[in-house]
C-alpha cells in the first residue's frame, strides 16, 4: 500500500470507508487518482466477524455518545443511540442487510409527485431516474446483486415461506426473494451465500458485497490507496481564500496529524457528515462548512420503519439463512388514497434471542411479551421500509455542552415523526398483520422502529445553492474542492433500501472529480 | 393467553415454598439454599427477604415457566456485586424493596402474582425497576446455556449456515415457485 506525506497536498482524501467512501476511493484509484481513505474505525477481516449478536455489536457498532430529542419513539427507547450504523473498515456496508433496490423514476419528483404536505421541506431531486441509470447499472453489476446481470435470486429461507404464503393470500402480486447484493453462486471472486442467518453481524461467506473486502483491496491492488484505519477526523481545514486544504485528525494512538488534500470528499454517515462539517466551523464559515444555505445537518430522515412479528403453530426458525431475501413491493407507490403520501416495502427480517428481546418491544414486559418469546422459534418477521417525510427541524446539531473522547461536541439527533409518516407506519402495521394472518398467525406483534439504519438527508443535494447543501455530483455548493459522498445526499429518503443508490452516486462523483481535475476546475 | 390450570411450578410459588432458607457462612456472606435445587445463591449485601424479593421480581418481569430459578438468580447476583460495590446502589435496591413492601402494605412476595404484577406497573417507570429488567434482558435471553430451550441455534458458520441443514425446510406451507425463489446453488 502506498503511503502518501502529510505535506503532499495532490490527493484525495475521503472521510469514512462504507457504501459512499469506500466505493468512491476504489472508483477514483482505479483513474489513477491518489486517495488517502480516513476511517475511524479498526480494520477487522472476515474470520473476526461473530455470530454473536451483542458481542458483534460492541465490535462493530458506532457507539461514541448520542443525544436523541423529538417524539420518535427511539429518543425514548435508547435516548443514546439514535442510529444502529458502524464504525469499522468497510462502515455499515459490514452490517448491512443486502437489499438493492432502485430508487423510482417519481421518487425523484418528490415534490412534483407528492405537492405540498404541510410541515415537510420536500423538493426534487436534481438529477432523474435517467441521469442514474448507467450508473445503478454500473452498481448492480459491481456488488452482484440478484435477478440484474443473469444473476438468479437467492433460495427463499423458512421466513420467505411464511411471508410468501401470506401475501399471495392476501392477493399481492410482486412477492420474491429480492434483489439482494448477496451471490447467490460464486461471482468474482466471492463466494455464494451459505445462509449462515447473521448478515447484521458481518458475512462471514463473503458473499455479501461489503467495500470491507470487495471495494478497499481492489483499491489497494492499484497502488493508489493510503487506507489509515483508527483515524479519526476532527476538523477539515481551508485557507484564507476559503478553499478546502487539508484535514486535522487523530491517530489511535491520540496523536493529531495534519493531512494536506486537494479535494475532500466526506462520508461519515448522516450523523457525522453534518457535525464534521459544523464542528469545522471558522470565521470564514461561522455556520460551519457548506452551510451558507442554513440546510447543514437539516431534514434529517430515517425512513418510516417498523417491524411485525407473528407466531404460528408450528416451527419456522426464521432466523436460519439470509435475513433479508424476500419482499413484497405492491405497496410502494404513491397512492393517496391509502391516506399518506409515497410507498413502503415490507422484507423479510429476523433477530436472534438476544435482540428480539431487546427490539420486539422496548421497555415492554410482563406475560404477553414473555408467552411471545417463548415462541422464539415458531415465529416470522417482517420490516417495513417506508418513504418519510423531510422536515426542517429533524436535524443534527452540536451539542451545546457535551463533548467527545477528542473534546469535540458530540451530535444531537432530533426527529419528530411526520403525520404522513404515522399514517404509512400504520398502514403498514396493518398490512402486515394481514399477511401474517392469512398465513395462519396465531399472535402478532407491531414492533416500533429500531435505531436508525438508514440514515439519510442532512447535506441534501439541491438544483438552487439556497436549498440546499451539495449539487448533483455531491459537490458542495460553497466550495468546489468539498464534496458530500453518503446517503447525506439525498435530496429524499424514497422506500428503498438507500445502499445500492449511495454506491451509484458514489460512482457517478467519481467520473465527475476525475474530469473536473482533468479540467484543472478543482 | 391465560393459563387456567396452575402448573407445578405456579403452585409452588402461590403456595411459597420455594422461598430460600438462609445459611450463613462463616465469612459473612450468606448463601440462600433452594429446597429441591442442587444450587445456591451466595449473597453478601443483600439480606434474605430482599434476595427473595428481587428473585421473584426477576421472574414477574419475564415469566417462562420451562426457565430455572438459577437463571433469574444471575441478576440477584449481579445486584449483589453491584451493591457491594456501590453504596448509592445498594441504597437504591433497599429503598426499592421497602417501597414495593409499602406499596403491598405487608411483604410483596406474600402476595397473589395478580397482586404482585399490579404494583409492579405502578413502579415500572422507576430507576430502580428498569434496572433490574434490562439486566434480566441480557442475563436471561443472551444466557448460551437457555438458547436451546427457546429454540434458538445460535452461531451457525461454523457449522456451514443452514445451507445443508434447513434454512428452507418448513413444511406445512406451500413452496413459492421458483420464480419467486429459485433452487439453491
Amino acid at each position: 500500500m502506498v503511503k502518501i506525506d502529510l505535506k503532499d497536498s495532490s490527493a484525495v482524501v475521503i472521510i469514512g470507508s462504507g457504501a459512499g467512501g469506500g466505493t468512491l476511493a476504489n472508483e477514483l484509484c482505479q483513474k489513477g487518482i491518489k486517495v488517502i481513505l480516513l476511517e475511524a474505525g479498526k480494520h477487522y477481516t472476515i474470520s473476526d466477524f461473530k455470530n454473536d449478536e451483542w458481542p458483534s455489536f460492541s465490535q462493530l457498532a458506532w457507539l461514541d455518545k448520542r443525544t436523541t430529542s423529538g417524539n420518535w419513539r427511539v429518543a425514548k427507547d435508547f435516548p443514546n443511540l439514535p442510529a444502529w450504523i458502524c464504525k469499522t473498515v468497510g462502515g455499515t456496508t459490514t452490517h448491512w442487510a443486502g437489499a438493492s433496490l432502485r430508487i423510482q423514476a417519481h421518487e425523484f419528483k418528490a415534490k412534483t409527485t407528492y405537492g405540498d404536505i404541510n410541515g415537510t421541506n420536500l423538493a426534487d431531486w436534481p438529477l432523474s431516474l435517467k441521469d442514474l441509470e448507467p450508473y445503478y447499472d454500473r452498481a448492480e453489476d459491481k456488488m452482484g446483486v440478484t435477478r440484474t446481470n443473469g444473476i438468479p435470486g437467492l433460495p427463499g429461507n423458512n421466513n420467505f415461506k411464511v411471508m410468501y404464503a401470506g401475501a399471495k393470500r392476501l392477493g399481492y402480486k410482486e412477492v420474491h426473494t429480492g434483489r439482494m447484493a448477496i451471490n447467490s453462486r460464486p461471482r468474482h471472486g466471492r463466494a455464494a451465500c451459505q445462509q449462515i442467518g447473521f448478515c447484521f453481524q458481518g458475512c462471514k461467506s463473503g458473499a455479501k458485497w461489503s467495500t470491507l473486502y470487495v471495494e478497499i483491496p481492489a483499491a489497494e491492488s492499484t497502488g493508489n490507496l493510503d487506507l489509515r484505519s483508527e483515524s479519526h477526523v476532527l476538523q477539515i481545514q481551508h485557507d484564507a481564500k476559503g478553499k478546502i486544504n487539508g484535514v486535522l485528525y487523530t491517530d489511535k494512538d491520540g496523536a493529531q496529524h495534519l493531512q494536506k488534500a486537494r479535494i475532500v470528499c466526506v462520508a461519515g454517515n448522516s450523523i457525522e457528515t453534518p457535525r464534521l462539517l459544523l464542528n469545522s466551523s471558522s470565521s470564514t464559515y461561522p455556520d460551519g462548512l457548506a452551510n451558507s444555505s442554513g440546510q447543514v445537518g437539516r431534514n434529517y430522515m430515517r425512513h418510516t420503519t417498523g417491524s411485525v412479528y407473528a407466531t404460528f403453530e408450528k416451527p419456522v426458525r426464521m432466523y436460519r439463512g439470509t435475513t433479508m431475501a424476500g419482499i413484497i413491493t405492491d405497496e410502494n407507490k404513491h397512492d393517496p388514497k391509502r391516506g399518506f403520501a409515497s410507498g413502503y416495502e415490507m422484507e423479510t427480517v429476523s433477530l436472534g434471542l438476544p435482540f428480539m428481546a431487546a427490539f420486539l418491544d422496548p421497555g415492554t414486559w410482563g406475560k404477553q411479551f414473555s408467552a411471545f418469546l417463548d415462541a422464539y422459534d415458531h415465529m416470522a418477521g417482517m420490516w417495513i421500509v417506508g418513504e418519510d417525510m423531510p422536515q426542517e427541524k429533524n436535524r443534527v446539531t452540536l451539542h451545546k455542552t457535551e463533548k467527545d473522547q477528542h473534546g469535540l461536541p458530540i451530535p444531537n439527533v432530533h426527529f419528530d415523526d411526520h403525520d404522513n409518516d404515522i399514517a404509512m407506519r400504520n398502514h403498514a402495521y396493518k398490512q402486515g398483520t394481514l399477511v401474517y394472518e392469512a398465513a395462519g398467525a396465531t399472535k402478532v406483534w407491531e414492533t416500533p422502529p429500531y435505531p436508525s439504519t438508514h440514515n439519510l438527508g442532512t447535506c441534501r443535494m439541491s438544483t438552487k445553492s439556497g436549498n440546499g447543501v451539495c449539487n448533483k455530483f455531491g459537490q458542495s455548493h460553497d466550495i468546489k474542492n468539498l464534496f458530500i459522498s453518503d446517503g447525506s445526499q439525498f435530496t429524499t429518503g424514497a422506500a428503498e433500501n438507500p445502499t445500492l443508490t449511495i454506491v451509484t452516486l458514489a460512482i457517478r462523483q467519481a467520473d465527475y472529480i476525475a474530469e473536473q481535475m482533468g479540467r484543472q476546475n478543482i | 393467553m391465560e393459563n387456567k390450570g396452575l402448573n407445578r411450578r405456579q403452585f409452588l410459588y402461590n403456595s411459597g415454598k420455594v422461598l430460600a432458607t438462609v445459611v450463613v457462612a462463616s465469612s459473612g456472606a450468606v448463601s440462600l439454599v433452594f429446597p429441591g435445587t442442587a444450587w445456591s445463591l451466595s449473597v453478601t449485601v443483600l439480606n434474605e427477604h430482599e434476595s427473595n424479593t428481587l428473585l421473584k421480581m426477576t421472574r414477574q418481569i419475564y415469566p417462562h415457566d420451562t426457565v430455572d430459578d438459577k437463571f433469574y438468580a444471575v441478576v440477584v447476583k449481579m445486584f449483589d456485586s453491584d451493591a457491594s460495590a456501590d453504596e448509592k446502589t445498594a441504597k437504591q435496591i433497599k429503598d426499592g424493596i421497602t417501597k414495593l413492601d409499602n406499596l403491598a402494605q405487608g411483604k410483596w412476595i406474600a402476595l397473589s402474582e395478580d397482586k404482585q404484577n399490579t404494583i409492579l406497573k405502578k413502579i415500572e417507570t422507576s430507576a430502580f425497576f428498569q434496572q433490574i429488567r434490562s439486566k434480566c434482558i441480557t442475563a436471561i435471553y443472551d444466557n448460551k446455556d437457555l438458547w436451546q430451550q427457546f429454540g434458538y441455534e445460535g452461531s451457525s458458520a461454523e457449522h456451514g449456515g443452514y445451507i445443508n441443514r434447513g434454512f428452507d425446510d418448513l413444511d406445512w406451507l406451500e413452496d413459492p415457485p421458483e420464480t419467486a425463489s429459485p433452487k439453491a446453488h
